[in-house]
């Protein structure tokens, strides 16, 4: 026999306003259909209903009970949101949900004996995810939805036992259902109180279809609810692709500091309900509302997924920091795509690794840290220029078998201490030859050199057709250029090292003579330089040397052909 | 050295770590040194002082900013915990850590049980460093094949002194020799290379 669970929060609107504002809880709260004072009440909080303030009572009579009243207007935002929020508390206990009216919920139990001891447990795990949530839930189980919203709306916790349906109706009142009206317009409640009818266990006991012949379908479907015999099947709702939320400022905010107070908030309730779902934030997505009916979007890229909220919000900020909203935001939204966290299996023989959750949240914060695309996995970039990296997530493969430990030797490979953006230094040179450096914090006499080694590529993005055709001529009469160039753009000769220094010269007469005129695209020199540097497409030729300087540093260094400067690469040490 | 210190972690399945304080990282030749760069997070805090966190710190100053941020990446990486080794690479000109940082960075590789190693031009963790090697370039290797041939750059040698040890053996030197190529290039090429001196290997466990 089927078992279903029912989430109600009582009061949803004012709870949802109280979910999205803090400040209200605890307050003699009310919601107006607007703010004059001969406005009707829509819902009140639970402060003022002890109070005896009632949905119906204009604000003015409200008033008149408690000074202390605060009025204010229904958040749809808030409440969709608030409702959302429901829906993924009650689904991190049973997969099969069906989303009622807002702030109502349907849950089917079957199964989770096998994980919970009963239903009772069930119902507590249920209300204590929904108070995680931020909200006071009521619950009811029993065996059909419209009974498990009934006991529901009794408040509390009320599970209706199999086979006791009829004890728990017969003392409800009529007015825990929506009545409605008969087919020919009349109105039940009036005609049902009439009759005498004032329990659910009275109407129960009448005849469905002399009720039929009376009051049309509807009596019929009242008369069948109040025997409990509803069977209607919960229709789960399908997997939330994204998780939002939604606020709706009173005023406009125009600076980041308070926007990122009124973020946080949203940010704490989004990763409350991702963890609660086992999952963690992915790529954000923002939406602010501005005056003036301006929108404003922007998407901020999570380099690891996280739930550390601080984390979260500082890449918020950094990305709103480069480019602020134009106007004063009045409401806010953010939508986060989840990410399954990626689990690790640990191996006893092997080294320990970082744990896949605590990665994840320190990539995130060392990319608030230092920046979104200064953390990760850096690597050589396949590409012709030398310069070119490769920037990917963090994602270390599981550790492979340990073999012997290589013995420790005196002898390692020399890493060169990179120098990003190549520093331009000034060098003096004698018959091609470099003789003196000079740069910041530099200046030495040459002592040794080595080189050079001839890089060059690119050039076939052929920018320069189109720009200068008359210099791309002059290059195409530079036929033996091209035929020396090694056609991957990689450098002269098998290796490097094989290029003599000698054959500078037969080099030189090569290469398209350096002319101080603009090269291939027409540009200016400085222009040129920021293509040496990867920004253009023009191709890249470049000598490269070692350098061993008075000073005792060995360092890289290149004469960029196109702009005829000289570059300081790196330095050996 | 330090790159060594990597690759030997790393070869080991070792996660590390490498905070670039000056973006000097080459990973082209990072790998050629045999660093797993799979098993290398890498942050380069180049722009870290202007960062909201950075300037939300008490440091006044871009330099000091700087400096909180480096250490403040430290933290962050050592907390996380599971990283074998952080190489921490403070740059040309750094200041040298204050008492605070320098401890909370030996408690926090305590903690975590990884090993950090600190580039800097002079020693930046004061007391709290358990070794202090002072590496000075001792030769430079330029070198021909044969007379007439190019003229081509082998490598460096570093002497490597001991400045200070917790576990003793203060003063004790090594000579390091880092090559283009340590495979191809034959023995001979190096005449100028002691290779009869510093007995003593120098590996991660050291």
């Amino acid at each position: 026999m089927a078992r279903i669970a029912c989430i109600m929060v009582a009061d949803f609107s004012i709870a949802a306003l109280v979910r999205s504002n803090p400040a209200f809880a605890g307050m003699v709260l009310a919601i107006g259909k607007s703010l004059a004072p001969h406005a009707e009440l829509d819902a009140v909080s639970p402060r003022a209903r002890e109070l005896g303030i009632r949905p119906g009572m204009t604000i003015a009579q409200a008033r008149a009970i408690s000074s202390e009243l605060v009025v204010t207007h229904r958040s749809p935002a808030a409440e969709s949101s608030a409702h959302a929020a429901l829906l993924d508390a009650v689904e991190s206990v049973s997969p099969v949900v069906e989303p009622g009216a807002p702030g109502c919920a349907w849950i089917d139990l079957a199964g989770l004996h096998r994980i919970y001891s009963g239903e009772e447990e069930i119902t507590a795990e249920l209300v204590r995810c929904v108070r995680r949530v931020g909200m006071e839930p009521a619950a009811g189980v029993a065996a059909n939805k419209e009974l498990a919203h009934l006991a529901a709306r009794c408040g509390g916790v009320r599970v209706i036992e199999a086979g006791r349906e009829r004890e728990f109706l017969n003392w409800l009142p009529l007015d825990m259902l929506s009545l409605g009206k008969s087919d020919r317009g009349d109105d039940l409640e009036t005609t049902l109180a009439r009759w005498g009818m004032r329990r659910l266990g009275e109407l129960a006991r009448l005849n469905p279809d002399a009720v039929g012949t009376r009051l049309g379908r509807r009596g019929v479907e009242l008369v069948r609810l109040a025997r409990g015999g509803s069977h209607a099947p919960i229709v789960p709702r399908r997997r939330a692709e994204f998780f939002a939320e939604s606020v709706e400022l009173e005023y406009g905010i125009e600076l980041l500091e308070p926007l990122g107070f009124v973020m946080r908030a949203m940010l704490e309730r989004l990763a409350e309900r991702l963890s609660m779902r086992g999952l963690v934030a992915g790529d954000i997505t923002l939406a602010f509302g501005m005056s003036g009916h301006r929108s404003f979007n922007r998407q901020v890229a999570v380099a690891a997924s996280s739930n550390d909220v601080r984390a979260i919000l500082t890449l918020i900020n950094l990305s709103l920091e480069g480019e602020p909203p134009e106007a004063a935001v009045e409401s806010i939204r953010i939508e986060i795509a989840p990410r399954v966290q990626r689990p690790a299996q640990t191996d006893m023989f092997l080294p320990p690794a970082p744990a896949p959750d605590k990665l994840q949240t320190t990539i995130a914060r060392l990319a608030a840290l230092c920046g979104p695309g200064n953390v990760g996995m850096l690597s050589a970039e396949n590409s012709h220029r030398p310069e070119a990296m490769r920037l990917d997530a963090f994602a270390p493969p599981p550790a492979p078998p340990i073999h012997e430990n290589t013995p420790a030797k005196n002898v390692t490979q020399l890493v060169i201490r990179a120098i990003r953006p190549a520093r331009e230094i000034e060098v003096m040179c004698s018959r091609e030859i470099p003789e003196f450096v000079r740069g910041e914090n530099l200046g030495a006499r040459v002592i040794s050199i080595a080189g050079p080694w001839r890089r060059d590529g690119e050039w076939w993005l052929g920018c320069t057709a189109e720009a200068n055709p008359h210099t791309e001529s002059a290059d195409r009469n530079s036929a033996p250029h091209r035929g020396l160039e090694l056609h991957d753009g990689r450098m002269f000769g098998a290796h490097p090292r094989q290029v003599s220094a000698e054959n500078l010269k037969a080099l030189s007469s090569l290469t398209p003579a350096p002319s101080p005129v603009p090269h291939r695209n027409g540009a200016s020199s400085h222009n040129e330089h920021t293509g040496m540097n990867g920004a253009g497409k023009c191709g890249f030729i470049r000598d490269y040397y070692e350098l061993a300087l008075e000073d005792g540093g060995v360092y890289r260094v290149f004469r960029d052909l196109n702009s005829h400067k000289w570059f300081l690469d790196g330095t050996y040490d | 050295m330090a790159a060594s210190f990597a690759a030997f972690a790393t070869r080991r399945g070792e996660v590390t770590a490498w905070l670039d304080a000056s973006g000097a990282f080459d990973p082209e030749s990072m790998a050629a040194a045999g660093v797993d760069l799979r098993r290398m997070l890498w942050a380069s805090m180049k722009t870290a002082s202007a960062s909201r966190i950075a300037r939300a710190a008490l440091a006044v100053g871009p330099h000091a900013r700087h400096q909180s941020a480096i250490v403040k990446a430290a933290e962050l990486v050592l907390e996380a915990g599971g990283f074998g080794l952080v190489v921490v690479d403070f740059g040309e000109a750094p200041r040298a850590l204050t008492y605070a940082s320098s401890l909370r960075i030996a408690r926090a590789a305590e903690r975590s049980g990884a090993a950090v190693i600190a580039i800097a031009p002079w020693r930046m963790c004061g007391t709290f460093a358990a070794l202090s090697l002072v590496a000075s370039r001792a030769e430079t290797s330029f070198s021909r094949l044969a007379p007439g041939s190019p003229v081509m750059f082998d490598g460096l040698a570093v002497d490597a002194m001991v400045a200070r040890n917790k576990m003793g053996g203060t003063g004790r030197r090594v000579r390091v020799r880092a090559l283009v190529d340590p495979i191809a290039v034959p023995a001979d090429v190096h005449p100028q290379l002691d290779r009869k001196e510093s007995p003593a290997p120098i590996s991660a466990s050291s």
